[in-house]
């Protein structure tokens, strides 16, 4: 593998050299960087750096681990005609995002009701492994989901207008054709509207902690100790399987591409294809999917957070929602002056600064609000969107803190009893669990630190710190 | 010789494991046994409705995908939970052709314990080969 130079603090270079095109790069302290050097991470980075019209690096950020063809934590841009979008780029689980919704309440006001807030969460919002939805809609129904995005769930009643105006493209990728979703990807999404899923996805009741940026807080709306609820979820077997479609429809119709490459799963659409048109299309219409599954799950917690604390529904407010897995059109300085390019983020969060005319109106002054969640002992940071991050890493911040641990291993290794109970005892915080093996594996031993994570973000100068917030009850799939 | 093991490291986020066979329609059937196993506890699924899949794919690899992917497809959808394989395979003019008579019930919340949420099967480290008499290739679902 390809030696690391440090050109500047946290900032390392990987060499371009054989069929790389660009240079790669990782964000990352150097106890981070001995964390990502332990997988295949550092591999696939140069792997992608062999995607043509890619350009200035391929990227790993803080939290990044091995994926496939792309690490998790990747981002790469790849210039829309001499370049192109790979199904592999975005992921699997297309548009995973996170959202986080403020309340009036103080902590205190809350804590006596914790347990049954969760269990009421629990039995609205069907979560755990091959767990349906509660909605069964029709396939034409899907599909004004599927176009329509977050405005057909406020349209049905699921949100108010004003929810639309906090989220990433306004909860709508305008491109989205069903048109170009296959009879499968609309047979398992049909049923999956509304319910959280499993793995790494959660609720979690959440309370502003230590507040690094008090006048950025105040922009955003939050004081110490004040009462949030965090959402973690996707586009399900619907994005799934729009993935797998489109991996094989390019596999199979650019085979001299999939042979010049050093990983099968990278293959992309060409630049200015009918198929990279036709991936983007169907793509739009599973982060539109993912998106209206984040806002009936937010109209479902408004209503729990009703009848068990008595908030009306709009005490409760988005502050802001964001997509984890995603391929974007943007326009970027790059090398040789401002392109048009696909941003793939892979498990990474966009970061656009202060004044940037996609960053809600709202908010423009300060920058778009970053999520980040931790594991299910750490809480998650609220940063803001910072000018390095549109030289550094095409406007992205990470994700996330990121697996040091495999699954398996940490099932081995952890029982989810045991964490469950510890997380009560040593820091007070309540798990509601669909599946116990499910906490072992999300066990937080199993995570790299969070505040590493986000310290070399706010170093390098990509996201600033704003908060922190601190978990006090946790909803597993 | 074990139908198949997991793996602890292969995919930090997710589950992987190999899959072995005495033939290569064992393979297949043995790869659709582990996916089954990751998803629920195998013993407990009756063999009660019979399905025939085909599929027909450019190389081993891409049949496995296929193959496995049908699985998961038919278990997001139909809720069906498959614990027996029986397969044969037709190789000819530079195409493969899968044809698997898969054997199980469908899910019933009182009998059968889920395990894990296999969304897709992907690539990573798939090589199908032989060695020894014995078929072998990496599976990794995501999970």
């Amino acid at each position: 593998m390809s030696e690391l130079e440090e050109v500047d603090e946290n900032i390392w270079e990987m060499k371009k050299e054989g069929g790389m095109n660009v240079p790669g790069r990782v964000y990352a302290s150097k106890k981070l960087l001995e964390q990502i050097k332990q997988d295949r991470t550092l591999e696939q980075i140069k792997n992608v750096a062999h995607l043509p019209g890619i350009q200035k690096h391929s990227i790993a950020m803080p939290d990044a681990h091995q994926g496939y063809g792309f690490p998790i934590g990747g981002v790469a841009a790849l210039d829309t005609e001499e370049g192109g979008i790979s199904p592999g780029g975005v992921g699997y689980d297309i548009n995973c995002g996170v959202r986080l919704v403020k309340t009036p309440l103080k902590a205190s006001e809350v804590r006596g009701k914790l347990k049954e807030l969760l269990n009421v969460l629990f039995q609205k919002i069907p979560s755990g492994v091959g767990k349906g939805s509660r909605f069964s809609l029709s396939k034409n129904e899907l599909k004004e989901v599927l176009e329509e995005g977050a405005e057909w769930a406020i349209e049905n009643g699921y949100g108010v207008e004003k929810d639309l105006k906090t989220v990433e493209e306004n909860g709508r990728m305008s491109g989205a054709d069903a048109g170009e979703v296959s009879e499968k990807a609309l047979n398992r999404g049909k049923e999956q509207v509304g319910c959280l899923g499993a793995g790494n996805h959660f609720l979690e009741i959440e309370k502003v902690g230590n507040i690094d940026n008090e006048e950025i807080a105040k922009e955003f709306g939050l004081q110490e100790d004040q009462v949030c609820l965090m959402i973690h979820t996707g586009s399900r077997g619907f994005g799934h399987q729009v993935c797998t479609d489109y991996l094989r429809e390019t596999e199979k119709k650019y085979k001299n591409v999939v042979r010049k490459l050093p990983d099968k799963e990278l293959v992309y659409a060409p630049g200015g294809s009918k198929m990279a048109d036709r991936y983007f299309k169907a793509m739009s219409c599973a982060v539109n999917f993912a998106f209206v599954n984040r806002q009936v799950i937010m109209h479902q917690a408004r209503e729990a957070f009703g009848e068990v604390l008595g908030l009306d529904y709009e005490d409760m407010e988005l502050l802001y929602g964001v997509c984890h897995n995603v391929a974007k059109k943007e326009t970027h300085k790059t090398n040789d002056g401002r392109r048009k390019v696909y941003v793939h983020r892979k498990g990474a969060t966009r970061a656009f600064p202060p004044d940037h005319k996609k960053v809600p109106k709202k908010y423009r002054k300060v920058g778009q609000p970053v999520l980040i969640p931790g594991n299910m002992g750490e809480g998650s940071y609220l940063l803001r969107g910072k000018e390095k991050s549109m030289e550094l890493s095409f406007g992205t911040a990470p994700h996330g803190s990121g697996r040091t641990m495999s699954r398996t291993k940490a099932k081995g290794k952890f029982w989810g009893e045991t964490v469950a109970r510890d997380l009560k005892e040593k820091k007070d915080i309540l798990v509601k669990a669909a599946s116990m093996p499910v906490v072992a594996e999300e066990a937080p031993g199993a995570y790299k630190n969070l505040r590493d994570v986000v310290d070399v973000s706010d170093d390098i100068g990509v996201a600033e710190k704003v908060l922190k917030l601190d978990t006090m009850g946790v909803i597993k799939g | 010789m074990d139908k198949f093991k997991v793996l602890e490291d292969e995919a930090t986020a997710d589950i992987a494991f190999v899959a072995y066979g005495k033939s290569l329609e064992e393979l297949y059937e043995n790869a659709g046994i582990g996916i089954f196993s990751l998803i629920t506890k195998i013993e407990d699924v009756d063999q009660i409705q019979v399905d025939l899949i085909t599929i027909e794919a450019e190389d081993r690899e891409a049949l496995m995908l296929d193959f496995l992917n049908e699985l998961v497809y038919r278990w997001d959808t139909e809720k069906i939970l498959f614990s027996d394989f029986s397969c044969s395979i037709d190789e000819s003019d530079g195409s493969l052709r899968l044809s698997a008579e898969c054997r199980g019930e469908i899910f019933d919340e009182d009998k059968h314990k889920i395990k894990a949420s296999i969304k897709a099967v992907t690539y990573f480290g798939m090589k199908i080969v032989e060695e020894d008499g014995i078929w072998k290739s990496k599976i990794t679902p995501d999970v």
